[in-house]
């Protein structure tokens, strides 16, 4: 490596290269020595906010994910040119897809590029292009997708997977070239075996669809292939969240945490990112058995819950520095954690359809009160001192529910729980252009710091 | 001009008040429901009384933000406001919610009602896509578990005597509505768009008998008035985009004061509300087909542009309606209308060449800037006319 390193780097390379290789969904293998340095080469030619970023580098493997954060589209490509069809899809029906042989493509490198290469010139154009009322992130995969960035062979998207989804994406059918496909999963389907049925009858259309892009029908053992490949991960993802949530001082630092179960959220590969967990889980287990905490969290931090989406970058060392830690997010347990995994023995496409239609705590057939139930147990599981509820600006998804959710956490658990919205991100960001904290969120959360602190006594 | 029969409306509405709580008393249920596609012909016949809440009152607004959030559309704003005062009509009133689910914004409203208030709540969703044979299936089944539900409430079965005469009451009512509508649209009609699209909002709380008395009274009478000779030159516009609801008045009366005339809409609380909806087979299957059938709102999924339900209605409107230029409404985090603005003017600009001005609003915004986009827009429209 010909890059000059701060002396917090070099220590964590020596770490890093003892760890093992990453295997790719292709089989590929890619060196933690090249996974760095991929990173730090992206970091200086383009995501030029990362090292300003307050993140910590302490774990080793969690560069990974952020290897794998980074390079979604890099990777993406690769495998197209292998033959491998690309479908741009917010997080819909993964398991279906990777058993079709395709790969997707999600939100994630559209919030990469914003996030950490600063490049809010996209993001409202993205604006532009839908509304200024809509959320930061779906309008800049729609640009991505229509300007080529994303060599997308098929857009999917569905009821509900997503606030603004529907709105947004259907604005590419201006272009007819781009090929479009909608999947209608009903509204409080849950129970309802016609829902059911229609979901299925819905995947089948899909798979044939994406079998002819491929050029080869999936068969149902292919399916199920994509649902073990998801539901592998799946697990990993639990075991990482048994040892953070159950751990007094969490071995990581809350922005790993956040890169950790964003990359889980939407990096394209599930098989990497099974890799990767594994060795992180690894690593994880190990500082806690020698008692090392999280980079910047303190002995028994304050623990507050990300429920719903979660805030601007900055807010998680900000609440470090205060003495707590920022946990979760809702919107990546959810869909990990799940109720149960997709069912591995059945008909495949039935048992895809049951997840996204009722298995799901987000599923659109899963009525508010089940969805919050299942939040407050997975909130017991950290046992945290609050709540932070963030909706994020223009989502149409769940920020309406906050207050219903806020009002039962403060009767089933007595906890706390103060909402807020991550705002349309030009207000979130400084003037230098980086991204800053409001100053009403800092004040607001400094006031809630102090109350969950006194309540502990 | 003066129409006596519209001057009852006031008090028809006050009384139609008083009729429910007393019917309750006697243990009729009452089901409120969101949107245009619930099937009322199908509430009617299971003996209860469906309303359609919703509207612009400032008040339900500003309380409905303390339980749902400030993103949301306005139109949920009030209804959960109202809905959860409890002091409002419509909280002491209604035991049933319902909505047809189209809309994501809907279904949040739906649950958080359902959540604050207790009362049971059947939400019905509609297909997104085209209907094909599998929407058909699916939806008839969905219909089907409403009525299901709704005989759990009652405690007694569909009777199909009653759904029938249900149906026919409801197919002569929108057939009346679709004969004032024609009537308001043609130069020197004595009945004028705002004066019908007030009659609309009255049919969501009437008895639907009575309804029909007062639609048929005002047939009659403009029947009597004629039509006259027609002096009018003002631009004749399409109002499109979210709903404009009962009280929100400010767009109207900036529009008709600028000069211009609404002759058609595509509102769901204006002509989808029985555009389409005329029931030929009076049973479930029946009313399903209708309702699918019928043409969607903007949150509906046509991924073809080319077959847009939305804008082949709309488009048709201003064919039949000989319409200059389309206002299109955006209220504030109305995602489905407001995002489609650029596209909907694109659509019409190619095909019939019609104008559209696109007004995003939120109640409360300055009336100034309202004004100063309706009047440039029937200035452009004036001069293209000349
Ligand atoms: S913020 Fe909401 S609307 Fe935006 S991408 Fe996420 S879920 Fe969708
Ligand atoms: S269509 Fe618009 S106004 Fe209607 S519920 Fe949805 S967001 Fe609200």
């Amino acid at each position: 490596m010909d890059m000059e390193l701060p002396p917090e780097l070099l220590e964590l390379r020596e770490a890093l290269i003892e760890t093992d290789d990453i295997t790719l969904m292709d089989g590929t293998k890619v060196s933690p020595e090249k996974a760095l340095q991929d990173c730090l080469s992206s970091f200086q030619t383009h995501y030029t906010h990362l090292p300003d970023w307050p993140a910590d580098f302490k774990l080793a493997n969690v560069w990974k994910h952020r290897y794998l954060l980074v390079t979604t589209l890099e990777r993406v490509k690769k495998l197209k040119e292998k033959g491998m069809p690309v479908v741009a899809s917010f997080m819909t029906f993964p398991e279906l897809i990777f058993g079709c042989g395709a790969s997707f493509v999600s939100v994630m490198p559209c919030i990469m590029e914003m996030l950490i290469a600063g490049n809010f010139a996209f993001q409202q154009e993205g604006h532009r292009f839908a509304s200024f009322e809509s959320c930061p992130g779906e309008p800049m995969i729609a640009l991505w997708v229509k300007d080529g960035t994303i060599p997308a062979d098929l857009v999917l998207y569905g009821t509900s997977f997503g606030g603004d989804i529907p709105c947004i994406e259907n604005l590419l059918r201006q272009w007819p070239e781009i090929p479009l496909h909608y999947v209608d999963v009903p509204y409080n389907g849950k129970g309802k075996p016609w829902a059911l049925d229609y979901v299925a009858g819905q995947l089948h259309k899909l798979a044939a669809r994406l079998g002819r892009i491929a050029g080869k029908q999936p068969s149902n053992e292919d399916l199920r292939r994509g649902i073990r490949m998801m539901n592998d991960l799946r697990r990993t993802y639990r075991e990482y969240v048994d040892i953070v949530s159950s751990a007094k001082t969490p071995p990581v630092a809350g922005m790993e945490n956040f890169l950790v179960s964003m990359s889980i959220w939407e990096s394209g590969d599930p098989v990497a990112l099974k890799c990767v967990n594994e060795q992180a889980i690894e690593e994880i287990r190990e500082r806690l058995d020698k008692g090392i905490p999280g980079a910047g969290v303190v002995e028994n931090p304050i623990k507050i819950y990300m429920c719903e989406k979660m805030p601007a970058p900055p807010t998680f060392s900000f609440v470090e520095r205060l003495g707590g830690i920022l946990l979760g997010p809702e919107v990546a347990d959810s869909f990990y954690l799940g109720v149960e995994d997709v069912d591995e023995k059945g008909d495949p496409y039935e048992a895809i359809a049951q997840w996204y239609l009722e298995k799901w705590p987000w599923a659109p057939g899963v009525p508010l009160e089940d969805r919050t139930s299942w939040i407050i147990d997975s909130i017991k599981k950290y046992n945290p001192d609050g709540v932070l509820f963030t909706g994020v600006w223009g989502c149409q998804l769940d920020p309406q529910f906050g207050r219903y959710v806020a009002d039962r956490i403060k009767k089933e658990l007595g906890i706390p729980c103060l909402l807020t919205v991550m705002e349309d991100i030009p207000i979130e960001v400084g003037v230098d252009g980086k991204f800053g904290m409001k100053g009403d969120l800092r004040t607001r959360i400094e006031g809630f710091m102090e109350m969950l602190k006194a309540r502990r006594g | 001009m003066k129409i006596k029969a519209l001057e009852k409306i006031d008090q028809l509405v006050e009384d139609r008040k008083e009729e429910i709580k007393k019917a309750r008393k006697e243990g009729t249920k009452v089901v409120g429901y969101l949107c245009c596609r619930v099937p009322v012909e199908l509430i009617y016949a299971h003996g209860m009384i469906p309303i359609r809440v919703g509207n612009a009152a400032p008040t339900h607004m500003a309380s409905g933000k303390e339980f749902i959030h400030q993103f949301t559309c306005p139109y949920i704003k009030s209804v959960v406001g109202e809905f959860l005062d409890e002091t409002s009509f419509y909280h002491e009133n209604i035991d049933i919610i319902t909505g047809s689910v189209i809309c994501l914004t809907v279904s949040r409203a739906l649950e958080v009602l359902k959540a604050y208030t207790g009362k049971p709540m059947f939400p019905i969703h509609l297909p997104q896509l085209p209907p094909g044979n599998e929407e058909t299936e699916y939806f008839t089944r969905e219909v089907k578990w409403f009525s299901q539900e709704l005989e759990k409430q009652t405690g007694k079965k569909l009777d199909e005597g009653k759904l029938f005469e249900s149906v026919e009451l409801s197919n002569n009512i929108k057939e009346d509505l679709t004969k004032l509508y024609e009537t308001q649209s043609k130069e020197g009609s004595p009945l004028t768009w705002p004066q019908l699209f007030r009659l609309i909002h009255a049919g969501f709380l009437l008895d639907p008998q009575h309804y029909q008395t007062l639609l048929r009274e005002v047939i009659e009478e403009i029947d009597t008035l004629g039509i006259q000779e027609p002096t009018d030159n003002r631009a004749r516009l399409m109002l499109s985009g979210s709903p404009v609801l009962p009280m929100d008045n400010l767009l109207i009366d900036t529009i008709e004061g600028a000069g211009g005339r609404i002759v058609t809409d595509t509102l769901c609380t204006g002509i989808r509300t029985f555009d389409g909806l005329s029931i030929e087979e009076p049973t479930i299957e029946g009313i399903a087909s209708t309702y699918l059938h019928s043409c969607p709102c903007s949150s509906a999924q046509d991924p073809d542009l080319e077959k847009d339900r939305r804008l082949d209605h709309m488009l048709k409107l201003i064919k039949e309606n000989q319409v200059d230029g389309v206002v299109y409404y955006c209220l504030r985090f109305c995602d489905p209308f407001a995002f489609k603005d650029d596209e909907t003017k694109a659509v019409l600009a190619k095909k019939t060449g019609t104008p559209l001005l696109p007004i995003h609003w939120e109640y409360g915004d300055s009336y100034g800037s309202l004004w100063t986009r309706v009047e440039g827009f029937m200035e452009a429209m004036e001069t293209k006319k000349r």
